[in-house]
């Protein structure tokens, strides 16, 4: 016999192995009733929870334990959910308990646990899916009941915060039958009007009384709304799914009322601010403005406008006086020049010119009478032309050249043989 | 439904932004002088739009879309 026989502890981890690695029993959503109840000193909770015809042993551990609303004691119906493991030292199942809530108001836990998670899985409740609430809205919508505290609230809190702001109510059922649908519808609406914020709500009630804003299409048709949604579902306390996918939750309808809205007088001391910071710029500008036009003005040349043509002025100065002096030496010159041609005895006796000018012309006379041929054909000379030339040597002539002869008293013509 | 001629906080923004400009210093003077002007109209005027309001208005829509007064009982 070569069977492998195992100890008991390589079975219970076996049997324990096997039930920590399947997934459904990793998240059970159990009811039943509780029974041997005991709390124990350290916080830790033991239990047996069990209906008509089993049970199962159940522990839940402080930090799980503590935030239990209830004091749980046997004979309750309870509503837990946990994980199935085995206690090795025992060998026996139990489940390991994260929540426990009771029975009743127990389904609509459930079903509040699954449609969070079912829509937190869709992305509903991203917080970058949020859209901005404006900070001075002009109109705000309203989605609630038309008699509850809630529009009450939201009306005095805006008429005492901002009494510019527009209120407009979308009456709705807020609770039983018909109040999801009238909400949706409400919503729908409120897209129509140029809301610049939408609140959503109503005032504190029972965990039945706020359901409408735990349904799905609810939720839905707050995170289709392009109106930034501020959710106000009753109390401080109270969660709902709206809460979750709205833009902004509010604790209550009156704390909506004064996240949509600013405070009247922090806006009034807003703007007075700006008005002290407007004026102190414009004194600053007007102040840096007239140092530079001080700056300018004190500058030399401004101050000293002669001097920009103090320097032409002697340049005129100079050559004044230059032209005065130069003009007196010229005239002086020329004076003197006229002078010295009016003591010319030229000018004391023009006659002498002329009798000057008569004798050099006599000269001129007597020699020009002298050199004239005419007078050498008075002593008995002739002048021999041909064709109107004088002829002064025989080569020039031929036989039978006409010439002609020009003597003292006349000329005649002859035939050279 | 129409909406008024210039919204409160359109206001305030032009505010904003003109106390802006006179911070960004180098403004020419005449410039600065006329948005000095706009920001204290602007300014005085949002101090009186709040100052004046007293109540929100109040409405109510009717089945049909029309608006309506509404007469909740409201302590001011």
């Amino acid at each position: 016999m070569n069977k492998e026989y195992l100890t008991v502890s390589q079975l219970t981890k076996y049997i324990k192995y096997k039930l920590d690695n399947d997934v459904n029993l990793r998240e059970v959503y159990l009811k039943g009733e509780i029974s041997n109840f005991k709390a124990h000193t350290r916080g830790h909770f033991y239990f047996t929870i069990k209906d008509e015809g089993s049970r199962i042993n159940a522990v839940m551990f402080a930090s799980s334990a503590s935030k239990v609303k209830f004091t749980p004691e046997d004979g309750m119906k309870i509503l837990v959910t946990g994980r199935i493991s085995v206690y090795e030292a025992t060998g026996g199942y139990q489940i390991y308990v994260n929540e426990m809530m009771e029975d009743g108001v127990g389904n609509l836990y459930v079903a509040f646990e699954q449609l969070k998670k079912k829509l937190a899985g869709e992305g509903l409740f991203d917080e970058r899916r949020k859209k901005p609430i404006p900070k001075i809205p002009e109109r705000v919508g309203v989605i609630t009941a038309p008699t509850g505290a809630a529009i009450r609230d939201i009306i005095s809190t805006i008429n005492r915060r901002f009494p510019l702001t527009e209120v407009i109510l979308f009456p709705s059922l807020v609770q039983g039958e018909g109040a999801k649908e009238d909400i949706v519808r409400q919503i729908e609406r409120a897209k129509d009007y140029n809301l610049d914020v939408l609140i959503v709500g109503r005032g504190g009630g029972s965990i039945e009384d706020l359901w409408a804003f735990n349904e799905e299409i609810v939720a839905r048709a707050i995170f289709d709304c392009p109106i930034p949604i501020i959710s106000a579902v009753g109390h401080e306390i109270d969660f709902t799914i709206a809460d979750f996918v709205a833009d902004l939750r509010a604790p209550t309808p009156t704390g909506a009322a004064e996240i949509a809205v600013p405070n009247k007088s922090d806006v009034i001391n807003y703007i007075n601010q700006l008005n002290l910071r407007c004026q102190k710029n414009i004194k600053t500008i007007i102040e840096l403005k007239k140092k530079r036009l001080d700056s300018i003005k004190s500058h030399y040349i401004l101050n000293n406008p002669l001097d920009l043509y103090s320097a032409k002025i002697q340049k005129l100065d100079y050559l004044t006086e230059r032209l005065v002096k130069n003009y007196k030496v010229i005239i002086d010159k020329e004076k003197i020049k006229l002078n010295n041609i009016k003591t010319r005895p030229l000018f004391s006796n023009p006659l002498l010119i002329l009798d000057k000018t008569k004798q050099k012309y006599a000269l001129l006379l007597s020699k020009l009478d002298a050199l004239s041929p005419l007078k050498t054909l008075e002593r008995g000379y002739g002048i021999v032309k041909l064709n109107d030339k004088a002829i002064t040597s025989i080569k020039d002539l031929k036989t039978d050249d006409l010439i002609n002869i020009e003597l003292k008293d006349g000329s005649v013509n002859a035939l050279v043989k | 439904m129409e909406k008024k001629e210039k919204k409160f906080e359109e206001k305030i923004d032009e505010l904003e932004t003109l106390v802006k400009s006179l911070e960004n210093g180098d403004v020419p003077l005449d410039k600065a002088i006329d948005y000095f002007t706009k920001a204290t109209e602007l300014a005085s005027e949002c101090d009186k739009d709040l100052k004046e309001a007293e109540k929100a208005l109040t409405s109510i829509v009717n089945e049909d879309g029309s608006l309506g007064e509404f007469k909740g009982e409201v302590e001011a």
